[in-house]
Formats: structure tokens, sequence, C-alpha cells
């Protein structure tokens, strides 16, 4: 499945307020935001400034209180929350690919089971094509190796691996490098970008960084709400 | 310059303030876990210690009236001066009530009308338990006496008065006195024990008895010394008092009661004792499974506070001091709700217990003891591995679980000393506790097995069980690659169903048991002296009347003198049981066919062979140590006879059937004075049939053993309501023990799902793999526990209960049916929030 290109993501008028006790506290109000196919985007913003929660927005994880997602699929726009959480649990299977800050891979999995998991839940066990990933990642020699027996920046490449395996048409990146040292974070962030521009996929990068965030195409600063 | 002393122990205060601090945080769910396993721990042990002592206490007090005492002493002789008085002294030192009665068997005339009766000679301190219940005449209602008959006075049962046409007023001869009968006797206590040859009943004050002859050398009465007071003082003075008995004495407990009910009662409380253990073992299961969780969740506080300075030992005894504010808090909610439900219990059965039992401080003891156990369970792998591992280590690693692991060895010694607090008997203790390890061992391995096996399976035929199901695969896989907390979740669970099938087979076993002990048409009355001449009027009358008789029986009695040649005298010098049973005239049958109920286990049922043979019932026979072929000299009515052992038999004592010791080969018997017996069931309907019975009979004697069926029939009532409410705890505590080991996983699958939803997964194919592993566990639990809960149920059906037990297939059906959709039903019910909330949520919370 080469799906690269095809996939544009907008969103218009989004608000998200979280309730804490009595005390509402909105994190991002009446935001719009666009990326096209196969650029990249960098959603740039302080801590506490809503960045991962308008990732899991985009994804479909976290219906906003107002505003519309739309992804743009070839000819057709669909407006994702007009859809219910199965349908937007099978977009994200099918087309998106996560890579988190904390890795978030399942400890008791191996690399290579890692990395198989998003295809076996699209019916594809392609253990050639996980093994495929690993060795493009630099781990062929790792692939029985569980996450404890990996080092930090070895157990992200599992995580682009995973992320990528199923070919997606829009890779969404959560400070991919946030718990990891400036050497191995530069390393893996080629390797990110190295990996959008070979799948023509699109991509969507949380970070605080502004050096990273200048590598991608546009850019997206969200203000603190003070 | 001044030294500051790092190493200095924390003040109380500061370890005080860091206690409180601990305890106002927000419960944790591990912590409403811990405590409810705690509370409920606390709960079982004191509901069913209560339970089970109050049940105990009216059953001895339900017997106690029947025996008009709790203790007594019966006497084929007079009992002698010098032991009887070191008795009473000994009794009142005890605080005992003591009084006395004389029971003989004589004839009651009254104008020329004659009543073979059973006298009973009482004191005014008589009884010391039950009321005797008396009317002024035949037809009035009775009332309770309040005081027993003076001298010159008796009181005569309706069927003596009727027999003897005598009213009250009138005087009737008893040996050389002449008394006034001046009440009529209806209910009396003592009848627990009746005498086998007499129905018609009086009671006499015991003053007039020697003037009425009746006792001179060789007469046959029977001296009875009775004792009430204190439980506990009754029980001491029952083991003072045994060893000083002769011979032709016996001793009788309210506790003891008749032989039914002792049996039934013993095999009860070793159901509540073993159901309880079952449920309180659980109870600690799911309350370490919750300690451990609890660990992990602490390690990151407590390397926090420690990373800020607190030290080991403040932490330790701030920790310590919020678990005993637990174990206290425990104690009194489980006391209260275990008072609580055996007082609900209680008054649900108020109408059959009749008794207003007390209390004893005991349970509350015990159930405080048992919440500290529980909390020594939680507290010590807790204090340990979060006290001993440096903060670094708490930061870096996952867990930090590896020096709690060793407390779990001594708490193996610590629960044997639990459990035996409850049976006070070390025997079983040891056997409960080394089959409950054998379980776990058993459990572990073969759960282990099947894992491994999975994997196996698994690795082989991926591609293809992938491909036509990769839900069942996922699944498959879920289970087999966790595999350390499946293996122990499931041997948990495993061990959990196995004890849940002990304890359901074996209160379906007791209670069908128990039920077919006294069917519902055995006979209520016995009917003895019945001559040849009246054989066939017999027949004719019971069959006039709708009285069937369940076959009538020629008995003599005789004495067995000799066995083998040797007088049993010698055979039985160093036996007192044998020298009790040989002391007595048995009574005895012949029969050509095999009665019902009588299973012959050695030898050859002798028939109708002319070879003068016996058939010896096995229990006298292991008693006298007595084998097939012996030759057994009887002597009827001084007539010597010897016989052959031709068979070794079985029966069932409570058919309520005339049942023998020895059974004669045909036509031996009837060369002596014999009479017949039988017995049958008469309704209440059928009074006045029976009335007419004992006038066309006048020398039959009627024994009424309803009163002793219904006091049976009430215990087992009672015992079968306990064992059905501990059914249902157990099966709570099991529940308990499925959401603990589900809930310990929660945190790891909450994330895990988390992500399986972020790549893409599907709620509803996230919840059929749950589902397939789920099942899978609740699965090999189910075939682990069924396979050592059949074991089990065998073994202990043949070593404790002397059942004969097996774990049906219908019931092994059922309980993987059951663990399967309870696995399945709980672990959704638990992960249902990991499909309802958004995944961020989640991992903004981890």
């Amino acid at each position: 499945m080469t799906t690269a290109k095809t996939l544009a993501l907008s969103a218009h008028n989004l608000t998200r307020a979280l309730q804490l006790g009595e005390q509402q506290i909105e994190i991002f109000s009446a935001i719009d935001f666009a990326v096209a196919a196969g650029e990249s985007c960098a959603i740039l913003g302080a801590s506490g400034s809503g960045k991962t929660t308008l990732l899991g927005v985009l994804a479909g994880m976290d219906p906003p209180d107002t505003g519309v997602v739309d992804v743009k699929w070839g000819d057709q726009t669909f407006n994702i929350y007009e859809h219910d959480e199965d349908w937007r649990a099978a977009l994200r299977g099918k087309m998106m690919g996560f890579v988190f800050q904390n890795f978030q891979l399942i400890p008791d999995m191996t690399a290579l089971d890692n990395v198989l998991l998003p295809l076996q839940l699209l019916n594809n066990g392609d253990e050639a094509l996980a093994k495929q990933w690993l060795h493009k990642v630099g781990l062929g020699e790792r692939l029985n190796h569980y996450p404890r027996q990996l080092s930090g920046g070895e157990q992200q490449r599992v995580a682009l691996a995973r992320a990528f395996a199923h070919e997606p048409a829009l890779l969404l990146a959560d400070e991919p490098t946030g718990s990891l040292d400036a050497k191995t974070a530069s390393m893996i962030m080629d390797l990110l970008f190295d990996l959008h521009r070979s799948t023509h996929s699109t991509m969507v990068l949380v970070t605080h960084d502004r050096q990273l965030a200048a590598r991608c195409d546009t850019i997206f600063e969200l203000d603190t709400n003070e | 310059m001044s030294v500051t002393t790092f190493s200095q122990a924390p003040s109380m205060a500061a370890v005080a303030r860091f206690g409180w601090r601990l305890l106002r945080r927000k419960p944790s769910a591990e912590l409403w876990l811990f405590l409810s396993c705690q509370i409920f721990a606390v709960t079982i042990v004191c509901g069913i210690l209560l339970f089970t002592q109050r049940i105990e206490w009216a059953i001895y007090s339900e017997n106690a009236k029947l025996m008009a005492a709790d203790l007594l002493v019966e006497s084929s002789r007079a009992i002698d001066q010098k032991p009887l008085a070191q008795w009473q002294q000994y009794a009142s030192e005890q605080e005992l009530q003591t009084a006395s009665s004389i029971r003989l068997s004589s004839m009651l005339y009254f104008e020329g009308a004659l009543q073979l009766t059973e006298v009973r000679a009482v004191g005014q301190a008589y009884p010391l338990r039950g009321q005797l219940t008396i009317a002024p005449d035949l037809s009035a209602q009775p009332s309770v006496a309040t005081v027993m008959p003076s001298q010159g006075e008796v009181w005569l049962d309706a069927r003596t008065a009727r027999g003897l046409a005598a009213m009250p007023g009138d005087f009737v001869e008893l040996g050389s006195v002449r008394l006034k009968f001046v009440q009529v006797l209806h209910d009396e206590p003592g009848l627990v024990l009746p005498s086998l040859g007499l129905s018609g009943r009086a009671l006499m004050n015991e003053n007039d008895l020697s003037e009425t002859g009746l006792l001179s050398a060789g007469s046959r009465a029977t001296y009875t010394w009775l004792l009430a007071g204190e439980h506990a003082r009754i029980e001491h003075m029952m083991q003072w008092l045994t060893p000083q008995l002769g011979p032709h004495q016996r001793v009788f407990s309210s506790q003891q009661g008749s032989q039914r009910t002792t049996r039934t009662i013993e095999r009860a409380k070793s159901f509540l004792n073993l159901g309880g253990a079952t449920a309180l073992l659980l109870a600690l299961v799911a309350t370490l499974v919750t300690a451990y969780k609890y660990l992990e969740r602490e390690q990151h506080s407590v390397a926090v506070w420690k990373a800020a300075g607190f030290s080991s030992s403040l932490l330790s005894r701030g920790y310590l001091l919020q678990f005993a504010a637990w174990w206290l808090g425990a104690s009194v909610l489980g006391c209260a709700a275990g008072f609580t439900l055996q007082a609900a219990g209680f008054y649900a059965i108020r109408d059959w217990v009749g008794v207003s039992a007390g209390y004893s401080w005991q349970p509350f003891i015990l159930a405080v003891l048992t919440a500290l156990f529980c909390l020594v369970c939680f507290a010590l792998p807790v204090v340990q591995g979060l006290s001993k591992v440096s903060p670094m280590r708490l930061l870096r690693s996952g867990t930090g679980l590896k020096g709690a692991t060793y407390t779990l060895l001594w708490l193996l010694p610590a629960f044997t000393l639990l459990l035996h607090t409850f049976s006070e008997n070390w025997q079983a203790t040891l056997a409960v506790v080394g089959s409950l390890l054998l379980l776990v061992i058993f459990c572990w391995l073969l759960v282990a097995l099947l894992v491994m096996g999975l994997q196996r399976f698994l690795a082989l035929t991926q591609t293809k069980i992938m491909a036509l199901m990769p839900v069942v695969y996922l699944g498959l896989r879920a289970f087999s690659r966790q595999r350390r907390p499946s293996q122990i979740r499931t041997t948990a669970l495993a061990m959990t169903l196995s004890l849940l099938v002990v304890v359901v087979s074996l209160r379906s076993e007791l209670l069908t048991g128990w039920q077919a002990q006294i069917p519902d048409a055995a006979p209520n009355y016995f009917a003895l002296n019945i001559t040849e001449s009246e054989r066939d009027r017999w027949h004719e009358y019971g069959d006039e009347a709708g009285i069937s008789s369940q076959g009538l029986f020629p008995v003599a009695r005789a004495r067995l003198v000799a066995i083998n040649g040797q007088p049993t005298a010698e055979r039985a010098a160093n036996n007192p049981d044998a020298q009790r049973a040989l002391s007595r005239e048995m009574v005895m049958t012949e029969a050509a066919t095999l009665p019902l109920g009588n299973k012959v286990v050695l030898g050859q049922w002798h028939g109708n062979h002319q070879q003068a043979s016996v058939s010896v019932e096995q229990s006298i026979a292991q008693q006298l140590d007595i084998e097939l072929g012996d030759k057994l000299q009887f002597s009827f009515a001084n007539q010597a006879v010897e016989v052959e052992v031709g068979s070794i038999r079985s029966l069932n004592w409570n058919s309520m059937q005339p049942n023998f010791y020895f059974i004669l080969s045909p036509p031996l018997l009837k060369a002596y004075p014999y009479t017949y017996m039988t017995s049958f069931l008469a309704v209440p309907q059928q009074a006045d049939a029976l009335y007419e019975l004992g006038s066309q009979f006048p020398a039959v004697a009627l024994i009424d053993v309803g009163d002793l069926m219904a006091q049976v029939k009430s215990v087992l009532d009672r015992v079968g309501l306990a064992v059905q409410a501990l059914a249902v705890v157990t099966v709570f505590a099991a529940l308990l023990v499925l959401v603990a080991s589900l809930r310990a996983s929660l945190d790891d699958r909450l994330h895990e799902q988390s992500i399986l939803r972020a790549l893409g997964g599907q709620a509803a194919t996230l919840k059929r793999i749950a589902m397939v592993e789920l099942g899978f566990s609740g699965l090999v639990a189910g075939l682990v526990g069924c396979g050592s809960g059949a074991l089990f149920v065998f073994l202990l059906g043949r070593q404790v209960f002397e059942l004969p037990m097996a774990l049906g297939l219908g019931t092994a059906v059922w309980v993987l049916v059951i663990s399967v959709a309870a696995v399945i039903a709980v672990g959704l019910a638990i992960l249902n929030r990991v499909y309802a909330v958004s995944p961020l949520v989640i991992w903004r919370k981890s």
C-alpha cells in the first residue's frame, strides 16, 4: 500500500478544554491548522501549551470541544469526527504511524513483535516486511531483543520501524527525541526525516525545539494560555 | 566543632507526622482492594467462627435438653458412694449442678390390670436441662412442670394410664408401695437414649424407690448421674471423669449427642474449618497480589522521599504506622460485619435454633489476629521492598521487588500457625497446609507446562493461525507472551477454582449424604415383644390400620462368652471398648435373607444352609478381633451354642430399621425363647390406631423415636444451611482473587491497549483479543482447577469425610464454563475503561 502524497490534514476552529474538578482549563481555542500532502509540519510550543493534546485531536484520538478535523484523501475529504471511534481507529491503523516521546514499546514483546503488531492489527502478519524495516533502521541484528535489552536510541528506532512498517500516509511524532541525549537525538531525527522523505508521507512533528522545528516545511506555534 | 549524627533514629513525632501524611493521601485502587480483602478476611473468620460456635452450642443445648443434662454418667450398677462423693466434690468445685435418676422397668398394678412400664425415679433437681410437660388429666393441655413428683406420688404417661385404666387421683402399685397418680406425663427429656423393651413411662420421687423393693441385687436398673454447667467446665469435667469410670459405666456429653448427630457435626465442622480456611487463604492470595501492585505503585513516591532525605527507618516506621491504622480499621469493620452477618444468619434460622446461644471472645480475637496476619502478608513485602532498595534503583528499575520475595518464606509457617489457631489440631493443620502447598506446586507446574506448550504451538503455526484467525492468534499470543504474569494469575485462579471445586463438591456430597441418612419415609416407631402367637394378628392389624411394618425379626438376648474356645473376658482384658461390648447381652436375630441395607463385605451369606453359621457386623468384628471361620460361643438363657463366622457385614446404622451385630442362620435362634421386633412409620393422624394397637397388644412395647429423628433432621438442616452459606462465601472469596489478579495487571493493560488503539486497533477487535486471552486464561485455570480439585475431593472424601466422593463430569463442565465466563466478564468489566478513555488520557497519567 503506497499512499504517500495523497493525504493532507487540516483543522478549523479547534477548541479543547479540560475539566479539573469544578475548574475548566482551556488548553487551546479557535485553532486553524493545515499540513499539505507529503509535507512536514512542526507544532512548536512550550511545556503545557497543548501540543500533545492537539496531536491527539488531529489523530482522531481525542474529540475536540468545537471544530473539525478534515483528512483529504485523494479527491475525497472526511471530517474524521463525524465518524465513530472504530472508524477513526481503522483510519489510524491504515494511514497513520505514531512515534512517541517515551517510545511506547510493549515491554514483553521483542523488537520484531513490536514492529509486527500494527501489521497484525491490519490482518497482515508479514514478518518479512517487519524484518526489512528493522534492517532499515539498523537493528537487523536485534530482532529478538526485548525493549529492556535495548538502549533509548535503539528503542526509538524500533518505534520508527513500527511507525513506518505499514507505510502510512501520515506520520505523527510526539517529541520523538525528548528522552534521548543530543547525539542520539540528532541521529534519530536524521533517520525520521530520511524515512519521511523516502516514503513521501505527510508528517506532523510535535516539539519544543526551534532548531528541530526549523527542519520541517512549516511551523505551527502554540501559545501558552496564561 | 560539633559533629552531626546522620544515623540518628527518627523521633516518634516525625514518624507520627509521616504516618499521618501517608494516611491522608487519597487511597489508590490497590489500597481499597487491600482493605476490602482484609475486611473480608476478618469478616469470614469472625462471622464463620461466631456462627458455627453458636450453632454448635445450640445443637449441644438441644442435645442437652434430650439428655436432661450437659453431661451424664450412666451405670448398670449403683455408683459407689465413695467415688460419687469425690465426683460431687469436684463438680461443686467446678460450679456444676448435679442431679441423679434411676431408671428401671417394672410392672405397675391397678385394680387387677398390669402394665410393663419404664419407671424413672428422680429428685427435685431433675431435669438439669430441658423441661417436662404434664397435664392434670388425660384430655387437658400439657404445661411445664415446675416441681417433680413429691414422695408418695407418681406421674404416668397416657399409654400407661390407659393400659391400667387409671385416672388421676387413683393409687397404683409399684413393687411394695402404693403411689398416687397425680399428673399425666407428656414430654420428658432423657429420651435420646431409650432403653429397649418398654414404652410406658412413669416418673416418681427417688425417695420412694427403696421402699418398692425393686432394687434388689441383680435387678436391672440404670443409674444416672447428671451434670450441667458452662461448656468449658463440662468439657473439663468429662476429661477428668472418663479415666475413672468402671466397665459398667459410660459417660455421655451433650457435645457428643447421638451417634448420628455427632458424626454429622464432626463432618460439618471439618467442612466449615476447611471452607473457612479456604476462604481465608483466598483472601490472603488476593491480599498478596494486591500488595505487590501497591508496592510497585509506591516505589516512585518512596524514591522521591528518599532522594529528599527521608531515612529508611523513618519510611519503614511511617509505613508501619499507616498499616497499623489499617489493621485497626479493618479489625473493627470486619468484626462488625462478621457479627452482623452471623446475627442475620442466626435471625434467619431463629425458629430452628430456638435458644439464645451466647457469644465468646475467641472468634473476635482470632479475627483480629487474622487481620494482623493479613497485614503482615501485605506490609512486610511492602516495607522490606521499599526500605531496602536505594532511591536510584527504585527510580531506574521497574519493580524493586527482589528483597520482598524472601519474606514469603516465613509466611508459610505463620499461615500454619494461624490455621492451627482455627482448627486446634496440628495433624489437620499440617495436612491442610501440606495439601495446599502441593496444590500450588501442582497448579504452577501444570500451568507452566500449558503456557510452554502454547508458546511452542504458536511458534510452529503462527502464519497459518494468523491468516485464519488473527484475533485468536493475537489473544493467545497475549496470554503466552506475558508468561510470568499469566502464570501467576492463572495459577492463583486455578488454585481458587480447585478449592472452590472441593468446597462445592463437599457441600453437595455432604448435603446429599445427610438427606439420605433419614429418608422421609423412615420408620419412627419400634415394636418389641411381639410373640409368635401374635405374629399373624399383628400383620392383620397393621394392614387394617394402614401401618405397614418393615418385616418382623425374631429376637432373643444372648451373651458372647467365647471366641475359638477362649473366654471373651480373657480376650478383651486389655480392650475397654471390647469389655464394654461384652458386658451386656446382645439382641440376636436369625435370617435366611440378607436384611435391607446390609452388605456382605467378607465371606458368604449363609442363606438357608443347614450348617450353624453367624454373620457379624464389621465394626464389632474389628473391636473383638473376630475373623471369618472363628467359632463363636453364645449363651442363650444359660444354654451354650457354638457357631462359625460365615460372613462379615457392613450396614447403615442410620436406616432406622432394626439392625443387628449378629445374625444367625435359621433355625438356630428359634430353638430358644424369642419374640419378634419390627419398625414402622406412623403419622400423627394415626394416633388413634396406635392407641388401639397398644390395647390390642398390651405386652408389645412401642418405642417412639420420632423425637430423636426430628432432632437429627433439625441438626442436619442447620448445618446444611451453614454449609451452603460457606460455599457462597468461598465463591465470593474466589471472585475477590479474580478481581485482585486482574486489577493488578490493569495498569499494564491500560498502557498496552492505549498503544494498540493509537496504532489503529479498533475497540471491538481489541475486546475480542482480550476475550480470547482472558477466556484462554479461564480455560487453563478451569482445567487445572478441575484436575487438582478432583484429586483433592477424592482424597478428602477418603481421608477426612469418609464419603465415597468424586468430581462429577457435570460439575467439571460447569466449573470450566463458569471459569471462562467469569474471567471474561470480570476482565472485560475491569478493562472496559480502556476502551472508553482516550489513549491520550492514559498516557498523561502514566
